[in-house]
């Protein structure tokens, strides 16, 4: 063990949202190592991180760095310390150059102007010293992802930084990028810096990191060290269990055609085409999954079945009609569900009681009505009955939505649209950053309106999800389709993601026949 | 079953409550430091309004078109729209009204009935005008509807002098209304009117559309998160349209009912500034249709009480503008008590978790 560098101990922190995002959590890092931090989206490892750069305040738990308790209000503060952080969205000016990016706020002065030599030859020194290899003149906007992550590194090092974090890293990153950048933070160590790494890729981790902490649901797993331990015994203790999760199903029967999408074409508001020329057929019984690299027209194609936008080119037929240019509202009614992919934007209203985000589709149903009035106990009837059937946990329907966890909140949304009883459901990641649990829960449901000969459209960026719950799998790359396996038995992971990538591609009559 | 109050309205009211007190906490400091005789003034201040059965209706009559345009700005501010046309929804409201009275001679109470019909209609399409230019063009509805303020005020003086005017006048008064126009009134010695007893089951209607109708639920929904609306398939440029329209109606009745109520011609030379007033109102009962009589209320005495005292002592009127202003400033600043809140929450989410642990 070598000398601590930072001690982060019982931090808890509550959202004004209600959501415990961390509870009791500790953090213990030695100088020079590289740390990592780990657990599944919404385990809290962003928060934390928020609180030690100051962005966040904690409601309680106390932080060391160096042996000294600090308690930054702001991150000006906490970057004088000697701690800086890439954040997983870049902090960029992208129409600024690379050097004044590096300088910005801190430009070595001429008189009242910026020194522009000195502040060039400064980041040219650092980058060659880290071997960051960039250009000080090019314009971020120009630059590739991975550059740009450079950048931000060099940011970070040019303000002094000791202790560096990793928000992610190689989330954005090609394979090859990411070999790049773990060569230079390995080079970091060497040079003394202490690295956080944060990320929920178990390889990675052990590919580079000593040591690792393991943050599951907002709480404190633990911590080890990287040799002593095995892939399985760190997944298990992410996860909370022994294994990946597996869904109990039994083989599908397909039905008939429900959704044929036919030559769909999208321009969206930047003009760019994001969805080229996709067709394909789901049918009733049948889950099909709907693989790719986010942002390759996964969303953008199930917001055009749902009628989210206009002047889309094709025709989508469900049910012997084509609904394209039909209102959400006629769409809900043909019996079309969808579980958007963005909660808290379109999901739920989180300023409205968890019943009133549980009728929004149903608000004109006679049902809830007497006299043409809105009836407060037919609507409690409902409500509680949904509360107790998807098993959200809150005090009560009259709680703000906002107040709920991810996952409960998640299942708002899910008890509202399968209780709509639709013919099929589009589920756009429906179980992204929520506890296993819920997660668990969504899948069981999933595979219930399966059996029951309803069409299920999913699209996950979760390649596990997509995998183990989908009976055929469409790939998507660059806004069409690259590949279709009317048996998801019949690919592999590995093979999946060359389609994913578009290093692999299957032709029309190959995606026909198969 | 116990509906339990969340935390949030708690403190949403206790704010509220805060910033009331605190306002006139330093009203009453200003009056001690600067008047010569501060106990009277703020003995009529506070009491003064209680004091007689007359200025009992003062208070009463003054309330009235408060609460109109309070349950307007809460009809409008619902559907998330900052629409500050009901001023001039109000006044052209008392126009269309004089309108009304003047140019039909329908029986009694039917060309009253006409004559109100008359200052909604006007009402609706004032406060439609910015919902309309909002949903199709995205204008700001802010920037739209302070301008087309202005358009209602000349606009409707105009009509009143071209057409209303009434020559024997030396202001620009338009012709005297029939008797029967008038409110009637209810007590001897106030002139406290049925216009009252409109304006609360006005009150009640509102509650009922917000509240118990799934319009109502819509308004609300759209002006909390437009993208879910639309997301659950509701029509949110209806919505915003048919809630601006009806808020507007609900000024220009208040034009009327004034109009009908305290007067007996129009004499409006300028906006009379009850739209304003609606928005204090509507911020003070928290956009609840139930709470507006009684923010007019308290809106009302302090008015009365400040009238009282300018008249009897050396402190202006202009001192409830003072406690008006302090009160939206501190009502709008989300950081007092914002400690309580989190201590609040905090303590229901330990709560939630516990009650996890157990299932």
């Amino acid at each position: 063990m070598g000398n601590e560098i930072l001690r982060m101990e019982q931090i808890t922190k509550i959202y004004p949202n209600g959501v415990m995002a961390n509870k009791e959590v500790n953090l213990f890092v030695n100088a020079g190592e590289i740390h990592a931090l780990m657990g599944e989206n919404g385990a809290g490892k962003s928060t934390l991180m928020k609180i030690l750069f100051g962005i966040e305040p904690k409601d309680s738990g106390k932080i060391y760095f160096k042996g000294k308790e600090i308690n930054t209000q702001s991150a000006a503060e906490t970057i004088k310390l000697g701690i800086g952080m890439v954040h997983q969205h870049f902090m960029l000016v992208e129409s600024l150059r690379v050097y004044e990016n590096v300088i910005l706020g801190m430009e070595p002065k001429k008189g009242l102007f910026t020194d522009k030599e000195s502040a060039i030859q400064l980041v040219k020194d650092m980058a060659k010293k880290y071997n960051l290899n960039v250009d000080p003149m090019a314009k971020v906007s120009d630059l590739s992802v991975g550059v740009k992550q450079k950048v931000e590194i060099l940011k970070v090092l040019v303000r002094g930084a000791k202790l560096l974090i990793l928000d992610e890293p190689t989330a954005v990153l090609t394979p090859q990028e990411t070999k790049e950048l773990f060569e230079q933070l390995i080079l970091l160590k060497q040079n003394g810096h202490t690295i956080i790494f944060i990320s929920h890729k178990i390889k990675e981790v052990r590919q580079i990191c000593d040591n690792i902490t393991v943050l599951r649901g907002g709480r404190y797993v633990g911590t080890m060290p990287v040799a002593d331990s095995t892939e399985e015994e760190i997944s298990r203790f992410m996860v909370g269990r022994d294994v990946v999760l597996k869904v109990n199903k039994s083989p599908a029967k397909f039905g008939d055609v429900l959704l044929d999408v036919q030559n769909v074409s999208y321009i969206n508001q930047e003009n760019k085409k994001v969805l080229n020329n996709v067709s394909f057929q789901l049918k009733r019984g049948q889950i099909l999954g709907v693989a790719g690299v986010e942002g390759n027209g996964q969303n953008e194609l199930a917001e055009c079945i749902f009628g989210f936008y206009k002047n889309v080119q094709g025709k989508i037929i469900f049910n012997n009609q084509n609904i394209l240019e039909k209102s959400i509202h006629d769409i809900r009614t043909l019996g079309i569900s969808y579980i958007p992919e963005d909660r808290i934007k379109t999901g739920v209203a989180k300023d409205v009681t968890i019943w009133e985000n549980l009728v929004s589709d149903r608000i004109d149903s006679k049902e809830l009505k007497q006299k043409g009035l809105l009836n407060g106990k037919k609507i409690r009837d409902m409500t509680k009955k949904l509360i107790a059937d998807f098993a959200i946990l809150c005090k009560n329907e009259d709680q703000q939505a906002g107040m709920l966890s991810g996952g409960n909140m998640q299942k708002v949304v899910v008890a509202r649209e399968f209780s709509a009883n639709p013919e099929l459901l589009i589920a756009n990641q429906p179980t992204r950053g929520i506890d296993v649990g819920a997660n668990e829960f969504i899948w069981k449901k999933i595979v219930e309106q399966r059996d029951a000969g309803k069409g299920i459209l999913l699209i996950s960026a979760d390649l596990n999800e997509v995998m183990e719950l989908s009976d055929s799998i469409l790939v998507m790359c660059d806004g069409e389709p690259a590949a279709y396996f009317e048996n998801s038995k019949d690919i592999t992971e590995y093979e999946l993601g060359m389609y994913m990538l578009g290093i692999k591609k299957q032709t029309e009559q190959e995606r026909r026949g198969a | 079953m116990t509906i339990k109050k969340n935390a949030m309205t708690i403190v949403e009211i206790l704010r509220t409550m805060v910033a009331i007190f605190c306002s006139l906490l330093m009203v009453f400091a200003i009056i001690l430091l600067v008047s010569d005789q501060p106990v009277s003034a703020l003995r009529d201040f506070l009491i003064g309004p209680l004091t007689s059965v007359r200025r009992i209706g003062n208070v009463i009559e003054a309330m009235t078109p408060l609460i109109f345009t309070g349950l307007s700005v809460t009809m409008l501010y619902r559907a998330g729209l900052f629409n500050l046309a009901m001023e001039g929804a109000f006044f052209i409201g008392a126009v269309a009204a004089t309108a009304g009275a003047l140019l039909f001679d329908l029986p009694p109470v039917i060309n009253l009935v006409v004559a109100m019909a008359f200052a909604m209609i006007a009402g609706g399409i004032v406060t439609f005008i910015p919902a309309i230019l909002k949903v199709k063009c995205h204008a700001n509805e802010l920037v739209t509807s302070l301008m087309l303020n202005y358009v209602c005020l000349y606009l409707g003086l105009y009509i009143i002098t071209a057409f209303f005017y009434d020559p024997q006048m030396n202001s620009n008064y338009s012709y005297m209304f029939a008797d029967s126009m008038v409110l009637p009134k209810l007590f001897s010695k106030t002139r406290i009117n049925t216009g009252t007893i409109i304006a609360l089951v006005t009150v009640f209607v509102v509650w009922l559309i917000l509240n118990k109708t799934s319009f109502g639920y819509k308004v609300t929904l759209v002006g909390k998160n437009d993208n879910m609306a639309k997301y659950s398939g509701i029509h949110a440029g209806i919505v915003i349209i048919g809630s601006q329209i009806l808020g507007g109606m609900l000024a220009g009745l208040g034009g009327s009912v004034e109009l009908f109520g305290m007067y007996q011609r129009f004499q409006y030379q300028g906006l009379p500034g009850y739209g304003w007033d609606g928005v204090l109102i509507a911020i003070v009962a928290r956009y609840q249709a139930k709470y507006i009589p009684l923010a007019a209320l308290f809106l009302a005495y302090l008015r009365i009480g400040a009238d009282i005292m300018s008249r009897n002592t050396d402190i202006p009127f202009e001192i409830v503008k003072i406690i008006q202003a302090i009160m939206i400033v501190l009502i709008s600043a989300q950081a007092i008590l914002s400690k309580y809140r989190q201590k609040l929450v905090v303590k229901e989410a330990k709560e939630l978790e516990e009650m996890g642990e157990k299932v």
